[in-house]
């Protein structure tokens, strides 16, 4: 089955076709054509999982392009960190393929929107079987161009239309320095692929300050896909999408690229403790930042979008502080618990018939178990609390944060999970309990939705058992054949911190938003600047547009202007003749042609005069 | 005998426009099936000769070389032949044009002589391609010049008449240069090699150059002078800042298939001239000269980028969006690496099959909405969602998405500027992190365009249009395909290129 694993991405790759050309036919239908790809692609995901674990493995390239005496390739590759991968995102995709089902099903344009899935799902499964860099950036910018189609899905809407350009231009920042730090790689050592980059990098044939380079160039585009600061501004805005894309390509798989990303080429970072150290900061104030704005927001899906941007960080932070499975761990729980958080955020806006802010919700755990339930299980998992998912790989980036032995990230990594908690619970307290304060009744949605929920709700529960400290089996699969340095453990006192970081942060929310123990407004009367200033988001939209957006459009008026009136001028030494002449064409048509053959003539016996004039110059 | 197929391949247009030549003009059906005919009929044998080219062998293939004039002492030739850098062009050019005249059923004015015209720019480009005489060359340069001069002229827009003189008179000026500088290479040909060869042979004057037998003609200077001349020929038609202006006059005004075809080939002959007269016959003073080249493709990419960004006008956009892309062929050139060189040779196959494509959407949309201007346009994915579509394609194929062809074209000028030899090109590394900036400006200027053109809301004026034609989808599938043909198997291009690239660099390592 293994040597078929190139068919897990194939079976998207149809089903997007078969919706380009036939979709408008189809309507309705077409979640089956989805449904039905992403099903086999998960059970041959599965397949191919328990191949690799059993120690079998598959790799096969094809000549891509020839250029001088290199040769680039292109095919695919199975290890066990994508083996890992393909379960993470057939799963994730395949419940939200059913889930929109019912979501999307009064949108019109319900085919359009399974075709995208489709090649969504296609790219993000071609990014993770990758076997080279090159192949992996290919991916990525595909995924990139699904981003920006679901994003826009509803391109009507203005805001969906800004927000999907936004995504794309701000991901493509990062790129940019990601295709810089791939070609510097290559230039370097020669190759695209992994294997043969780690060897060139072990043998010390890269010296250390292009190691650097490169691997800050690299991390620039993981930056961008992972929404870590400062190129974090596209992806709440990403959430005027339709929620069900929130949920697989905003929470659980392209935005956990970027991790995924460093995690690939993590022998390389290794190689720069620079490098290390500017991954495990980024990902901290990234961690911290994006917490403090979900302590204020108000709309449910912005709030789980900047928990996702603080939870990524905190991916970056166990990566730059040696936590190599610790990193990668993380963002397999996360990628459930966010993707259950997300849908299940769907199911409430859907029934709230598309509210998002949760001050007019309340009340909905009476009236919608199922769904209530299990995001109090995902919002469980998220804070850390035992045995939930989270708390088993929030433990791990402790850890690794802690063993990094800089107490600065440790006790950002600690401040945060107290926000995470407390933001979590104040959402959930504040939209499942007390009064409904809405104007439509809610009610429960039926199966389609509600099962994908409770699927992912069981993974957020169980996910984590993986890889405890009563059995590494995630750890010793993943270390295999990769060698990334020692692997730190939380010991007992550090689980018991984590527990009660969690469990202060509830007690606190459930104090302020469910007791009413502590008024609401405790903290923005004390420091309404601070509570404005996160209100505001920091102030890095105004930001953005006053230093990059308005300056280069400035700059390119004012170019216009030269263009027109100097540039052209002083070339066009003929230009008065050419309107002259121009204007006169409707009347006199003949006698204009040998005027422009003699000015043409004349004007280039003077430049090659000139440049023979000037021969001396040159030597 | 078999004729040459080169040779039929470039009298074939010419064989049709006489055809439509004495067909009455009344038959306007007969005579676009003609034409569109003859140029299918050269496509097909194009593609026989890209089957039938040998993929290992860097010398010229499909020669043909009959005298021409005698002028006692000088002879000039018709002499034809391809290589790797002329067999991918080739292809383009017929493939563009054939696409082209498709895209033109719209023209309904003067249709005959619309049609002589495209079918004598059709031999007059093949005719660039595959010369090695240089007289040869000059002659079918002007060829182009003409044709397209009374297209944009009488088939243009409201300022035809200012923007057909103003193409005329810049590239009529840029085949001055170019033909005086001819005569110049010809007579130091003659001297270098003490008046034994009397040639206007691109190959044969290359070898004299190289190994003349009077060293002391060509001087450094000399070579430097004669190289400047050439580069500034051929920069008027890629077209290199600051010789650009003429290209969005033109390109605003000249009607869809005109502006496919300036856009997808004519632009092409002067990256083409580069690198075959230029860095054939000068490879030291192109490499002398890489830095200028270098540079000058930077200013390009950004400053194209940057008036593209604040456009009004959708085809303006277009045609800055051409000029900064043409930076990416200056940069790969200048960087005198295998990978850099075969970057500008894709940048030029890429961007033809891109650049009409975009032109033919913006085309489509002005037929149906009547303007161009990009704040009276919105929400088209809702009343023409697939020209929509199509639009967004040739936009990301723009911006240089993988799986389309210009990514790989950007990518292998990326690997050749940050590679180059510092000995060549000192901080080559500086100049690409900017094209990397220009970059980022091209994806902003075109998102920005489909933000307020295919999304957002649709105006009422707009909501009864019709979609896509039967006989529209010929082009947009066609220009599309190809582009991600290149995309997602760069090999099919790169076979046939790489061994031409590998000879011309062979001969700077010197």
């Amino acid at each position: 089955m293994i040597q078929n694993a190139w068919l897990i991405p194939v079976f998207p790759l149809i089903a997007f076709i078969i919706l380009l050309f036939v979709g408008r036919f189809l309507k309705e239908k077409a979640s089956y054509v989805g449904i039905t790809a992403l099903a086999l692609s998960f059970i041959l995901s599965v397949l191919v999982l328990f191949e690799r674990i059993g120690g079998e493995t598959s790799t096969y390239v094809i000549d891509w392009i020839t250029f001088g005496s290199s040769t680039i390739t292109m095919g695919y590759e199975v290890t066990p960190l994508n083996a890992m991968m393909l379960i993470v995102v057939t799963v994730v995709s395949l419940l939200v393929h059913v889930f929109s089902k019912e979501y999307m099903h009064e949108d019109d344009r319900i085919h359009v929107f399974y075709s995208y899935l489709g090649l969504f799902s296609f790219s993000m499964l071609g990014l993770v079987l990758s076997p080279n860099i090159l192949q992996l950036f290919i991916f990525w910018e595909l995924v990139g161009l699904c981003s920006f189609l679901l994003v826009g899905f509803w391109y009507f809407k203005p805001e969906a239309a800004a927000a999907a350009k936004k995504a794309f231009l701000t991901t493509r920042i990062g790129d940019v320095g990601l295709l810089i730090g791939l070609v510097l790689l290559f230039n370097a050592t020669g190759s695209f692929e992994y294997g043969a980059i780690f060897s060139a990098v072990e043998a010390g044939l890269v010296n250390d300050t292009m190691i650097t380079v490169i691997a800050i160039c690299i991390f620039l585009g993981a930056v961008g896909k992972s929404a870590q600061f400062p190129l974090h501004v596209w992806l709440p805005d990403a959430m005027e999408g339709p929620t069900p894309v929130s949920a697989l390509i905003h929470a659980a798989t392209m935005v956990a690229a970027g991790v995924y990303l460093v995690g690939v080429m993590y022998p390389l970072f290794l190689a720069s403790s620079t490098a290390m150290t500017v991954v495990a900061y980024t990902g901290a104030i990234t961690a911290i930042f994006a917490a403090t704005i979900a302590l204020v927001n108000t709309d449910i899906k912005r709030i789980l979008a900047y928990s996702t941007i603080s939870q990524l960080g905190f991916m970056m932070l166990a990566l730059g502080t040696g936590g190599y499975v610790a990193g990668l761990f993380h963002l397999m729980t996360h990628a459930f618990f966010k993707a259950l958080l997300f849908l299940g955020a769907g199911s409430v806006i859907y029934a709230v018939h598309h509210r998002q802010d949760i001050r007019e919700m309340g009340g909905l755990w009476s009236r919608m178990k199922v769904t209530s339930i299990t995001f109090l299980i995902g919002a469980l998992a998220i804070a850390g609390i035992p045995p939930l998912a989270g708390f088993w790989s929030k433990e791990g980036v402790l850890a690794a944060a802690w063993e990094g032995g800089d107490i600065f990230l440790f006790t950002i990594a600690v401040i945060t999970a107290f926000m995470t908690a407390f933001y979590m619970f104040r959402l959930f307290f504040t939209a499942f309990t007390g009064k409904f304060r809405g104007d439509h009744e809610p009610h429960e949605n039926k199966k389609l939705m509600t099962v994908p929920l409770s699927v992912l709700a069981f993974l957020a529960i169980v996910a984590g058992l993986i890889n405890t400290p009563f059995g590494l089996g995630l750890e010793n699969f993943l270390l295999q054949d990769v060698n990334v340095g020692y692997q730190a453990h939380g010991e007992l006192w550090l689980a018991v911190l984590s527990i009660a970081i969690a469990v202060g942060g509830i007690a606190l929310a459930w104090a302020m938003y469910y007791k009413g123990a502590i008024a609401k407004d405790t903290f923005t009367s004390k420091f309404p600047g601070v509570h404005k200033l996160l209100l505001n988001k920091y102030y890095m939209d105004e930001l953005y547009a006053k230093v990059f957006v308005q300056p280069t459009v400035a700059i390119g008026r004012f170019f216009w202007e030269l263009d027109r009136n100097i540039v052209d001028g002083i070339v066009n030494f003929v230009g008065a003749t050419t309107r002259i002449t121009g204007r006169s064409f409707a009347k006199r048509h003949d006698g204009q042609l040998q005027t422009y053959g003699l000015v043409s003539i004349i004007g280039g016996l003077v430049v090659v005069a000139i440049a023979f004039v000037i021969r001396g110059y040159f030597g | 005998m078999i004729p040459n197929l080169l040779t039929l391949l470039i009298f074939l247009p010419l064989v049709g426009a006489l055809f439509i030549l004495v067909t009455p003009k009344e038959y306007t059906n007969a005579i676009r099936s003609l034409a569109i005919g003859t140029s299918s009929v050269a496509l097909i044998l194009s593609l026989v000769i890209w089957g039938q080219f040998d993929r290992s062998i860097s010398e010229m293939q499909f020669l043909h070389s009959v005298p021409w004039f005698d002028f006692n002492i000088v002879q000039i030739n018709y002499s034809v032949g391809i290589d790797g850098l002329s067999m991918p062009l080739l292809v383009l050019t017929t493939i563009v044009t054939t696409l082209a005249l498709f895209a033109s059923l719209t023209i309904t004015s003067r249709v005959k002589e619309f049609y002589i015209w495209s079918l004598l720019l059709l031999t007059g480009m093949l005719g660039v391609f595959v010369s090695l005489d240089m007289f040869l060359f000059f002659l079918f340069f002007e060829l182009t010049l003409i044709p397209m001069f009374f297209i944009i002229g009488i088939w243009g827009g409201k300022e035809k008449y200012y923007a057909a003189f103003k193409f005329l008179v810049y590239t009529g000026l840029g085949s001055a240069i170019m033909f005086i500088t001819f005569i110049v290479i010809f007579y130091l040909g003659a001297q270098a090699s003490n008046f034994y060869y009397l040639t206007f042979n691109m190959l044969d004057l290359a070898y004299i150059f190289a190994n003349p037998d009077n060293p002391e003609v060509l001087t450094s200077g000399v070579r430097a002078a004669v190289f400047l001349s050439l580069f500034v020929a051929f920069a008027i038609k890629l077209p290199v800042f600051p010789f650009h202006t003429w290209l969005p006059n033109a390109h605003v005004e000249a009607p869809t298939a005109a502006s496919m075809i300036l856009a997808g080939v004519l632009l092409k002959m002067g990256g083409y001239g580069l690198i075959r007269i230029g860095v054939g016959i000068l490879p030291d003073q192109a490499a002398r000269f890489a830095m200028l080249i270098a540079i000058l493709g930077v200013i390009n990419i950004v400053y194209g980028a940057l008036l593209a960004l604040v456009q009004t006008d959708l085809k303006r956009l277009v045609a800055f969006s051409s000029i900064s892309h043409m930076g990416i062929v200056l940069l790969g050139i200048a960087s005198f690496t295998a990978s850099g060189m075969q970057g500008a040779i894709f940048q030029l196959v890429s961007h033809g099959f891109i650049s009409a494509l975009l032109f033919f959407m913006v085309g489509a949309i002005y037929e149906r909405t009547k303007t161009r201007t990009i704040s009276e346009l919105g929400g088209l994915s809702k009343s023409v969602p697939i020209l929509a579509g199509f639009m967004l394609a040739a936009a990301m194929a723009s911006v240089g998405l993988p799986g389309l062809s210009g990514f790989v074209s950007e990518l292998l000028a990326f690997i050749g500027i940050f590679g180059a030899d510092a000995s060549i090109l000192p901080g080559a590394k500086v100049l690409g992190v900017i094209a990397g900036l220009g970059i980022i400006l091209t994806a902003a200027y075109l998102l920005w365009a489909m933000q307020r053109t295919t999304f957002g809301q649709l105006d009422e004026k707009y909501k009864g249009l019709s979609d896509a034609r039967p006989l529209e989808y010929i082009p947009m599938i066609g220009l599309l395909a190809f582009s991600i043909l290149i995309g997602v198997y760069p090999n099919i291009l790169s076979d046939v290129i790489n061994i031409t690239v590998i000879d011309i660099l062979s001969k700077i390592g010197g």
